[in-house]
């Protein structure tokens, strides 16, 4: 006992001790052989950084669009909004409830910057205009052309009180310390066109102060007087353009603040005395709670909503949720590819080093030794290229942001775009996911380097060896596993892609062994083959290094493209009619409105217009689910054609409609698992009701879903919520384009839209909404090209002493060059044959499963052999790339330098 | 913080020195003469000065004898004298204050609330056409176009007042030297139109939160007092009585404080007997002395509380008791003064008969703050 008590210490010195001198060998190895370590770092780095610049730049964006959505709620408890804008009059009788301990009116809304104007009257246009005629409405800027907008908060100042932090009262009065703070605020109260906006908006911007802000809104060009918030009004943004915590904004990449007086807000949007949203406080019981009958006492009216302030929040998440489900799932790509080039990294190093660590097993090193100080070393190196991947991609994020806030403001609403912040838990993250892919990478060949022989491994008389088969066939098989339909969800679907690719990769070994077990009788062949095989961990490695980035990119661009043609196939049949009519509003607010009775009255009687759809619709919200119920004129003659019905016949979806049953599309379908002769549950004026489906059909505009009912049956159901929209079907000898020219100038307060311009836009959006994906594409190419080059580079380099013994014994250079060649060739080519069924196999997990459990719907699989044809062109260039650098690097040494071996 | 923008404290700012003395620094009207009031019309608003106020206060009482003591008040407050036509009916002109408080006697409770808004149709105003004025559910109408009768409704905390009002059953006092023209400071236009109706019969309830609805009959006192630039900056607050006794005497008495102490030679009053003519008291015809005090624990303002009144010249010696001592109202949500609004009782001799009534005491600058801002 007492001897054990003596010998554990001494027999952890002598080990520690023996560690740190085997560490000191790795690091002088490490010394000498830079390249290799400059490469394993380098490979670790960018693994991490793809991942850590997706997650960056999509959570970023998110946190805007979410801020951008719930800004200024302040303390509001519950907020009203209407299907058209509210008169301001409702106030008087919504503060009469007991229920409401405080009420504000609120207008806020976008308002396109077109120049500023300093106080000596020069004018300074913003962003990167041609001189082209400045853009009217944001539905005139093309996607692409994003402009520079500011969100314009009208309040009342003498309700806000309750909601917003002014400071303290003492700092506002006309008889303040400081005067300039009640001017201010006196110019607030009576200035037409004067805001207030943050001190670091202005700097943003541009704006000095009292500058004025030339703008276009919904009534065309205004002018909006800019004055820096008081540093005491803390509740708006101070002064100092601190974070402003009871207004939900921040700092960095949001939409510039623009706060005005609410008579302002109308003059300036064309409101006259209505408003957007009412945010109210309600009575709050003993426990602080708000009750459901405190809540069913406000005295709502038809086409008002009330709904609890966070909702807008939460709708925010709602609305976004299949773009974050994707985002998720590409990070998990990401992930999987990033850990993967780690482990290739660090699993070669360990393979280079078999020799060495031979020799320190024939010195009396002992295997456990030997183990730990290699995962020690690859734990190091993990920490290290870790942290340099998190600079990389907290770099890589700045520059991607703006591509995933364009796919954002096309699915959602417009943002502007937002400053990356590194968070600590995504930061910790990544270099946990690197130490863990290097140390996890090193622990198979280091345990096998451990165990063999000490003679063995230091003659190099080892072969490498393959994976074993059963590594790829359990992720096979569990890949298989996670796409079973009982599972729902995308998160095991984006499993199964991770499990495919790393069954795939795993495979590559196996493959190529196989592949060049019997080589053809030709020596450069024999050769290649032999030199492939010897290095079998290592060439594997690299081929599935390439193979996953390459069939990645492969499958998104099938899916993307089988998509892209659905779209436009279904924009080219589903909108027939000629001119479509929305409310000016519609674009500007985040609040559906309607056309005025005017219009629609205007509308129904114009000449030259064969038939008029007007279109209603009201957000259905049941549960956690929401739909949208759209009421139209279902008339068979004109939309027999623009339906594609995906269940259901025609006939019995138009009988269906007359007798008020309705057409649900696609993504109600799919996410409520719905489907004719089913019943849909519908919360009408007289209670809950069940109505009969009589078809499901194709539609990509909301993801959401919604459906469909005939225009009277939805009145007699829901009430007349407000015409939002109509369709015009033009005469056969009416010139469209003149019609809707003038119908624009005759209805200033509504947009009419061509349908060609509709269905130009729409793909337009369609290749915004794939920017971010698009990036992730060219990101993966890079990947597949730096992870084959540096695998190869460094087995080349690590066996120079071969070339060297070829070169002795009479190869030309040009010979040389015809091995490496070959030799990438074959690897290459074996790694682009494979990726080419294995991209399949992703796009229509893709196509079939994670587009359909994520957005609902669905859309053929269409295999473009260009993209196929540009895959395997990529995989010759990389092997193309992958022979001519390392021979680049020889071709120069002389025999006896070659022969010296090492990099 | 706007709730600072105040009524109260911009009105004691004087602007006197502007080129026309009959139009303040922003196109505001001065009270000057030669324009007397003209009753039915001028119960309506007068936008061209630019503040007016509509104060009613009064006792009530119950049919099992409780005694409550009112106070409605309706502040206008002119911020921009000519707004474009062509702005949002939003757009702010006027801004509208009220202050409500009813004083319950039996349980010495006052029940006070305010509020303020812009002026805007729906919400609030006041009509330049006949006596209407409102900030939500405060509403002060008449009921026909002589304004012989109105209707009173009121909130005070969670207690409504809705009361019918007797305009016609009032005499009228027309203040100033001039009837109507009270002066308030030595320069030309530190004035403000002002009279008193101090005989209003009073019908009506009040609504308790709980549901109870009491019935309640009295008497209130109504002044409607406007212009532009009244006070000086010398002057600290004021204290304000107002009586009708039950032989018919009507008695309105204020005395102007100065910082540096004593009255101001502006402070004056009116004095209403039976059978004559409502005449004007100056500063030398009254005298008003302090017979206790009372200390708020909520602010520690300390006010006068009972005085002794005398008006030699009209054979007048009057004692004044608070009802209850704590009457004081903070305004939070609109004006941000701290006051003192209080039923109290009022007990004399006047030409050697023992009179009584039942009247309010304003008591303004008392609390240190609104002093600073003077």
């Amino acid at each position: 006992m007492t001897g054990f008590l003596f010998r554990l210490p001494l027999a952890l010195v002598s080990m520690l001790s023996d560690i740190r001198t085997v560490l000191g060998v790795f690091l002088s190895d490490a010394r000498r052989h830079k390249l290799v370590t400059f490469t394993t770092l380098v490979g670790i780095a960018i693994g991490v950084a793809v991942v850590v610049a997706i997650r960056l730049s999509s959570e970023a964006a998110l946190r805007n669009f979410k801020a951008t959505h719930t800004s200024l709620t302040g303390t509001a408890s519950h907020q009203i909004t209407g299907v058209e804008p509210l008169p301001a009059a409702r106030l008087a009788e919504l503060r009469r409830s007991p229920a409401v301990e405080a009420i504000q009116p609120v207008i806020d809304a976008s308002l396109i910057v077109l120049g500023v104007v300093d106080a000596s009257g020069t004018e300074a246009r913003l962003g990167e205009g041609d001189g082209d005629e400045p853009p009217m409405t944001l539905l005139d800027v093309a996607p692409d052309d994003r402009p520079h907008v500011v969100q314009l908060i009208g309040l009342d100042p003498f309700f806000s009180t309750p909601f917003l932090d002014f400071g303290p009262p003492a700092q506002r009065s006309t008889t303040d310390a400081d005067p300039r703070v009640g001017q201010l605020f006196d110019r607030l109260l009576t200035e037409p066109g004067f805001a207030l906006v943050p001190r670091a908006d202005l700097v943003d911007l541009g704006i000095p102060d009292g500058g004025v802000l030339r703008c276009s809104g919904p009534i065309g060009e205004v002018l909006v007087t800019c004055a820096p918030i008081p540093s005491t009004w803390s509740g708006l943004g101070s002064e100092e353009g601190d974070d402003d915590s009871a207004s939900g904004k921040r700092k960095g990449g949001t939409t510039p603040l623009a706060i005005v007086d609410i008579a302002t807000a109308q003059e300036l949007l064309g409101l006259g005395d209505r408003v957007l949203r009412f945010d109210l406080m309600l009575a709050r019981e003993g426990d602080g709670k708000i009750t459901a009958s405190t809540e069913a006492a406000v005295p709502v009216l038809a086409g008002e909503l009330l709904e609890r302030a966070g909702r807008r929040g939460e709708r925010a998440d709602s609305m976004t949720y299949a773009f974050r489900s994707n985002l998720l799932a590409l990070g998990f790509l990401a992930v999987l590819v990033g850990a993967f080039l780690v482990f290739n990294m660090a699993q070669f190093a360990v393979t280079r080093r078999r020799p060495l660590l031979g020799k320190l097993r024939c010195l009396g090193c002992r295997a456990s030794t030997v183990r730990t100080a290699t995962l020690l070393e690859a734990g190091v190196f993990g920490l290290v290229g870790g942290l340099l991947g998190l600079l990389a991609g907290r770099l890589l994020a700045s520059a991607m942001v703006d591509d995933v806030a364009l796919t954002v403001s096309t699915l959602y609403g417009f943002i502007e775009t937002p400053t990356p912040t590194l968070d600590p838990l995504t930061a910790i993250g990544a270099v946990l996911v690197a130490i863990a892919s290097a140390v996890g990478a090193t622990w198979v060949p280091a345990s096998s380097a451990a165990r063999t022989p000490p003679v063995l491994v230091a003659t190099g008389a080892m072969r490498e060896t393959a994976t074993h088969p059963l590594v790829p066939l359990g992720f096979l098989a569990l890949a298989a596993l996670a796409l079973l339909p009982t599972f729902g969800g995308i998160v095991l679907p984006a499993s199964a892609v991770l499990l495919l690719l790393l069954g795939v990769a795993t495979s590559l070994p196996l493959l190529l062994g196989a592949l060049v077990k019997h080589p053809p009788k030709n020596v450069l062949l024999n050769l290649a083959a032999g030199r492939i095989q010897r290095s079998l961990a290592r060439t594997g490695g690299a081929a599935g290094a390439l193979v996953m980035p390459i069939a990645m990119t492969l499958g998104i661009a099938i899916m993307i493209g089988s998509f892209q043609r659905e779209v436009a196939r279904w924009v080219g049949s589903a909108l027939s009619a000629d001119i479509y009519v929305k409310p000016l509003w519609a674009e500007l607010a985040p609040h559906s409105t309607a056309l005025s009775d005017d219009i629609v009255a205007a509308l129904e009687e114009l000449e030259g217009v064969e038939a008029v759809d007007l279109l209603r619709y009201l957000e259905h919200r049941a549960g956690s689910t929401s739909f949208r119920v759209v009421g139209s004129r279902m008339d068979e003659a004109l939309h027999a054609d623009s339906l594609r019905l995906l269940e259901g016949t025609r006939e019995e979806a138009f009988a269906g409609l007359e007798a008020g049953n309705v057409l649900i599309s696609e993504p109600l379908a799919n996410r409520a698992s719905l489907g004719p002769g089913d019943t849909l549950l519908l919360e009408t004026r007289s209670g809950p009701r069940d109505v009969l489906i009589s078809g499901v059909f194709q539609d990509f505009s909301y993801d959401r879903g919604y459906a469909l009912m005939e225009a009277s049956h939805y009145i007699g159901t829901f009430g007349d919520t407000g015409v939002v929209g109509a369709a015009l079907n033009v005469e056969p000898d009416v010139d469209v384009d003149a019609l809707q020219a003038s119908l624009q100038d005759r209805f200033p307060d509504a947009v009419f839209t061509a349908t060609r311009a509709i269905r130009e836009n729409v793909m337009v959006a369609f290749d915004n909404t794939f920017a971010i994906t698009y990036v992730l594409q060219g990101i993966s190419t890079a990947l597949a090209w730096v992870g084959v080059l540096t695998g190869l580079l460094c087995l080349h380099l690590e066996r120079k002493h071969e070339l060297g013994v070829l070169r002795a014994i009479g190869s030309t250079t040009k010979r040389i060059f015809g091995l490496l060649i070959t030799e990438a060739l074959i690897i290459v080519g074996v790694a682009g044959l494979v990726a080419v069924p294995t991209g399949a196999a992703l796009a229509w997990i893709l196509v079939d499963i994670v587009n359909v459990r994520s957005f609902g719907w669905s859309f053929p699989m269409v295999f473009d052999f260009a993209e196929i044809a540009s895959v395997l062109a990529l995989s010759l260039g990389a092997a193309g790339l992958a022979g001519l650098v390392p021979w680049l690097l020889v071709r120069k040494e002389n025999i006896a330098q070659l022969l010296g071996g090492g990099s | 913080m706007i709730l600072r923008t105040l009524v109260l404290a911009a009105a004691l700012v004087a602007n006197v020195g502007a080129q026309d003395v009959t139009l303040d620094t922003d196109g505001f009207q001065r009270a000057v003469s030669g324009s007397p009031i003209n009753l039915p019309a001028d119960h309506a608003s007068h936008p061209a000065t630019r503040t007016e106020w509509w104060y009613l206060t009064g006792p009530l009482r119950t049919e099992s004898g409780k005694l409550f003591g009112f106070q409605a008040t309706w502040f206008r407050r002119g911020y921009v004298r000519d707004v474009d036509g062509a702005r949002s009916p939003l757009a702010v002109r006027d801004i509208m204050l009220f202050h409500g408080g009813l004083s319950d006697v039996e349980n010495e409770t006052l029940y006070f609330s305010d509020e303020l808004s812009r002026a805007y149709g729906p919400w609030a105003g006041a009509s330049t056409e006949r006596l209407d004025v409102r900030l939500f559910g405060n509403t002060l109408v008449a009921l026909d176009d002589e304004a012989q009768s109105a209707k009173l409704t009121m909130r005070a905390e969670d207690v409504v007042l809705d009361l019918d009002l007797d305009l016609g059953a009032s005499t009228i006092l027309y203040h100033g030297e001039e009837p109507g023209l009270s002066i308030k400071g030595p320069e030309r236009g530190q004035a403000s139109w002002y009279y008193s109706m101090p005989r209003i019969g009073v019908a009506g309830t009040i609504s308790w939160p709980d549901g109870r609805a009491e019935r309640v009959t009295g008497r209130a006192w109504m002044d409607q007092e406007w212009g532009s630039s009244q006070l000086s900056g010398d002057q600290a607050g004021w204290d304000w009585f107002s009586v009708a006794f039950d032989d018919g005497t009507d008695l309105m008495l204020y005395g102007m404080r100065l910082k540096a102490g004593g009255l101001d030679a502006t402070s004056s009053g009116s004095v209403g007997v039976p059978g004559k003519p409502a005449r004007h008291l100056t500063r030398e015809e009254f005298t008003f002395r302090p017979t206790g005090a009372w200390t708020s624990d909520v602010t520690g303002a300390t006010y006068p509380s009972g005085w002794i009144l005398e008006v030699p010249s009209a054979d007048l010696v009057v004692t004044v008791t608070p009802t209850f001592p704590d009457q004081e109202a903070l305004s939070p949500g609109s004006t941000r003064v701290t006051y003192w609004e209080g039923l109290c009782r009022y007990e004399g001799i006047r030409a050697g008969q023992p009179i009584v009534g039942e009247g309010y005491v304003e008591l303004v600058g008392y609390d240190g703050e609104f002093v600073e801002r003077l």
